[in-house]
């Protein structure tokens, strides 16, 4: 805002406080570069001294009270308040309460005018005093939705790459011409269900019996379990029903979580990685709880997890649902209570990649507004537990869901922890790019930063974990203009019990990932790896909170990888090209996968079963 | 149209003396009375976590057809619950003060209006509503706003001391200061007291008055004034609009006693001498060593007090969880008998079966006439 608009206010800075008063000389500054006359009273006045001086100031607009909360303090400042009402200050100046345990409740139970608690942004009280509306000035500033692909154009810079991803995703379209699978019916007929309960020019009634028709052919396509939900309403072991009162009270927590957030602000200069956490707890309140806690701690983005079992079972429940264990139940329902829990500048990414129910996954996610999904066929097919066929098949389909609702998808290349070396499943990862691509997709690399078994074995990682990861980013780089989002979550394998190591750890390969500017990254919590159930919010918060302090160390500074990150880029391009050699030469996507060529019983990886033989023409 | 509503406020010495407590205990006899109720508190009540102990709270609980004003961030979730009657322009750190009322039972936050004018408007806006019996929940230890109430009724207890005998000096020096004689002249001087109302008056004997900058007898400078004028055997009386600080009273007391000798020290109301001392406790004494010399001292305004609460229980430091508290409590018994020998106003714990004299004192208080 220009400085000449402002009208110019007086305001009293009083430190209520033994010793600090850094905030208040910091605002003081502030205060005054905006031409604002300000006046800063020394520390540990008496309260009587401090209002005998106040009556005798004149005009004052504002006056600013910090105070630390302890022991008898909230009595201290109800009398301060008491005292500046009874010598007639209220009737001229508002008076307002900063402190790192102050809270609006708190300011409103003592009596003053408004209260600003930890997490306040000096431009907050700033604007308060000249009058202006902040949170939308901040939300523009911090809080705003980024393409993850806009700033990329796809263009290939290593030529013989991209003739071979050519010959190969050109195979791959041509295997899966007239086929379909019972995961891809389903999704069709999921698609057709939603636009019908949508259609406002139908009666309830009409809906009904359409929907009728179209679910039993549902689950003609579904698993006993699935079908035993539809027609005897059968949940499966340890999954439930949440109440009407359970939903109420949800709402109701959403609703004041609304109301009440305060975000951080992660970076601190830069503009990138958005960072992303995961959830999937089983249960959608306590998702719900990570969400708006990740929220307000500074995440950009939220992930769908769902249970291991929800991969491998044909067919997709319907409810509210909560789960025992990890993961939470995909469905229409939950994902809608989730969706409708977001912040409206929060990424939300719903994983579909490697499973029976990937396509319709995809089609709920776009029909609810998801921002992102997550498709990754070679992953799903050699370690996710899915036949490569069946997968390469609702792949494709679910790749072109994902172009239909124009969601970007990111293809996580875990099958690097499975002990696949890192050039391997780089190929597999840059097939599925160049799927998308012709299917009008936008796909998003996803590499690990993790400490993996091939690099334990091959000893790259002896010396550092810095020179590894960045030739895998640079060598990514040489090839395409891709969005790059390490992850899943980084740090994988370098975490331990002791939450601190595992802080620290996501928190310098963060500092990496900015050094790199890498265009977003997903963090664990410091207790992801050891939690031995849902993990706890205080762990959340561990990982974000280091992640912002070494983003606010960094700022525009770089990690400088030693002469080592050359070699390995080089070593890693050149087994790219080698592996895309041998697939493009085997003549069929399909079977590379059962046989190896694009990760090997040998590596740890194996071609899953789930939905094998379910491939039809049609 | 106004209702010829009452509105009894409770004053609270420190946190968790057992305000809300006192204030449910009215709420649920005026509903059950069919006396109906406009409610309000000039702090943040009805939460079931304390805001600062973290420990377990009383929480509010109204009857279909109870008047509220609440801030509007307390309300939002209550929005299915309550009819919003009027968004008033009372401001507070919760946005601002809403008048609404009950479509169904059900818990509620109230946080009110948090200063006297404040107040004075939200309960002509309560009055509006045809209520009988306004209750204002009072915060913490405060208390200047609850001027603008027609009675009040005093909670205090372990939580502001567990020392009985402090407390019981502290109940009787307020008693001590509540039962100051009403001036009596203010209509004669009614004009001037209104146009220098951000004056310290003094009067003369003749029916003249002088004026002194500043309202309040805080500093030194202001006091030396005073005494350079009250000298003059001509004035007989000084009124202060604003806080009288105790250690000026007590330099009147122990060293210009002669000056005020036969003369008025008239005050505008309690709380503007209760808020003034540091120490509430030697104010019986020093009011009484004034008396004692001669030296007058009168309430301009003055509300009466219908009964004193005593809870015994306080929120302990838990000194090995630092930063945590857990429930403990001091001989109730004792704290019952010795405040009932010293103060005047009855005495009684909300959580006994005395608790009905409560309730006599204000049937008695509504059934009195209009102040």
């Amino acid at each position: 805002m220009d400085n000449n608009t402002i009208k110019i206010k007086r305001v009293l800075l009083v430190p209520l406080d033994p010793v600090h008063d850094v905030a208040l000389k910091i605002l003081n500054r502030k205060l005054r570069d905006r031409g604002h006359e300000t006046i800063l009273l020394p520390p540990d006045i008496p309260l009587e001294e401090i209002i005998s001086r106040l009556t005798e100031i004149d005009n004052l607009d504002f006056i600013l009270v910090s105070r630390t909360l302890g022991y008898g303090v909230a009595e201290l400042l109800g009398k301060f308040i008491d005292l500046a009402e009874a010598a007639k200050i209220r009737d001229k100046a508002k008076i307002v309460l900063g402190g790192k345990a102050i809270t609006p409740q708190l300011a409103a139970e003592l009596g003053f005018d408004k209260g600003f608690g930890a997490g306040t942004d000096f431009d907050e009280i700033i604007a308060f005093i000249e009058g202006r509306e902040f949170l939308r000035e901040r939300d523009s500033l911090f809080r705003k939705k980024i393409s993850i692909p806009a700033s990329h154009n796809y263009h290939y810079k290593n030529n013989r790459i991209r003739r071979l991803l050519n010959e190969i995703t050109d195979e791959i379209i041509q295997w899966g011409e007239n086929k379909s699978s019972p995961g891809i019916e389903r999704a069709k007929l999921r698609e057709n269900m939603i636009t019908i309960s949508q259609d406002d020019k139908l009666t309830d009634e009409e809906k009904n019996q359409k929907i009728k028709v179209l679910k039993e052919k549902y689950i003609a396509y579904c698993d006993e379990k699935i079908v035993r939900f539809y027609e005897r309403g059968l949940l499966p072991d340890k999954v439930r029903k949440l109440s009407s009162e359970e939903i109420g009270k949800l709402n109701l927590y959403i609703q004041q979580q609304k109301q009440n957030i305060n975000f951080k602000q992660m970076r601190h200069m830069q503009l990138l990685p958005l960072v992303f956490v995961q959830y999937g707890t089983g249960c959608p309140i306590m998702d719900i709880a990570h969400i708006k806690t990740s929220e307000a701690w500074g995440a950009d983005g939220v992930f769908h997890f769902d249970p291991s079992w929800g991969a491998r079972t044909e067919g997709l429940l319907e409810g509210i649902l909560s789960h025992e264990e990890d993961g939470s139940i995909i469905t229409w329902e939950n994902l809608a209570k989730i969706k409708s829990s977001l912040h409206k500048e929060t990424l939300w990414t719903v994983r579909a990649h490697r499973g029976l129910n990937t396509p319709e996954t995809t089609v709920i996610a776009g029909r609810l507004g998801a921002d992102l999904t997550k498709i990754h066929i070679v992953y799903g097919s050699l370690n996710g537990g899915t036949d490569p066929a069946r997968l390469t098949i609702d792949g494709l389909k679910a790749i072109q869901f994902a172009a239909k609702y124009n969601m970007p998808f990111d293809e996580p290349t875990n099958e690097e922890l499975g002990g696949v070396p890192a050039y391997k499943s780089f190929a597999g990862l840059l097939i599925i790019a160049d799927l998308a691509l012709k299917l009008k997709a936008q796909p998003i690399l996803k590499p690990l930063f993790c400490y993996s078994p091939d690099v334990m074995i091959s000893g790259k990682m002896d010396d550092n974990y810095i020179d590894y990861n960045v030739a895998k980013i640079k060598s990514l780089r040489s090839i395409i203009d891709a969005p790059i989002w390490p992850g899943e979550p980084i740090g994988f394998m370098t975490h331990s019990e002791d939450r601190v190591q595992s802080t620290l750890s996501t928190a310098l390969h963060s500092a990496l990932a900015i050094s790199l500017q890498v265009d977003a990254i997903t963090i664990a919590s410091s207790d992801e790896a050891y939690s031995r159930g849902p993990i706890s919010l205080a762990s959340r918060i561990d990982t974000l909170r280091g992640a912002q302090e070494v983003f606010r160390f960094l700022g525009k500074a770089k990690i400088k990888p030693t002469g080592k990150a050359k070699e390995y880029e080089k070593e890693i391009t050149e087994g790219i090209e080698k592996t895309l050699e041998k697939v493009a030469k085997r003549g069929s996507f399909v079977d590379a996968l059962y046989e190896g060529l694009l990760g090997s019983p040998q590596d740890g990886a194996y071609p899953g079963r789930a939905g094998r033989d379910t491939v039809f023409e049609g | 149209m106004e209702s010829n509503s009452k509105v009894i406020g409770i004053l609270g010495t420190a946190k968790n003396t057992g305000k809300t407590t006192t204030f449910n205990f009215l709420l649920e006899w005026s509903n059950s009375e069919k006396i109906k109720p406009g409610l309000t508190s000039i702090g943040y009540d009805g939460e079931d976590i304390d805001n600062i102990n973290g420990l377990p709270k009383p929480r509010i609980f109204i009857e279909k057809g109870n008047t509220i004003a609440t801030a509007e961030q307390c309300l939002f979730p209550l929005k299915d619950r309550i009819e919003i009657i009027e968004k008033t322009s009372v401001n507070t750190a919760l946005g601002r003060v809403i008048i609404g009322k009950a479509k169904k039972e059900g818990m509620v936050i109230l946080a009110g209006p948090n200063k006297g004018i404040d107040l004075q408007t939200i309960i002509q806006k309560l009055k509006q509503q045809r209520v009988e019996l306004i209750l204002v929940d009072g915060a913490l230890n405060r208390m200047i706003p609850l001027i603008h109430c027609d009675a009040l009724i005093i909670a205090t207890g372990a939580s502001r001391h567990t020392d009985i005998g402090l407390l019981v000096d502290e109940i009787e020096s307020m008693t001590r200061v509540f039962n100051l004689p009403e001036w009596g002249k203010e209509d004669i001087y009614k004009d001037e007291i209104r146009e220098y109302k951000n004056n310290i008056l003094i009067f003369q004997k003749n029916g003249c008055l002088k004026q002194l900058s500043g309202h309040s007898l805080l500093s030194q400078k202001t006091f030396s004034n005073l005494i350079s004028i009250i000298n003059d055997p001509e004035y007989d009386g000084v009124y202060i609009p604003g806080i009288i600080q105790e250690t000026i009273l007590k330099k009147i007391a122990d060293k210009y006693y002669q000056l005020f000798q036969g003369k008025t020290i008239i005050i505008n109301n309690p709380t503007f001498l209760l808020i003034g001392s540091r120490e509430i406790n030697h104010l019986k004494d020093l009011i009484g060593d004034l008396l004692n010399k001669g030296i007058n001292i009168k309430t301009l305004y003055n509300l009466p007090i219908l009964a004193v609460t005593i809870n015994p229980f306080y929120p302990k430091y838990d000194r090995l969880r630092k930063g945590s508290y857990e429930m403990a409590s001091i001989d109730r018994l004792q704290l019952h008998e010795q405040m009932t020998g010293r103060v005047t106003f009855p005495v009684i714990n909300i959580k006994e079966k005395e608790s009905s004299k409560l309730l006599m004192e204000v049937k008695k208080f509504l059934k009195s006439g209009n102040r």
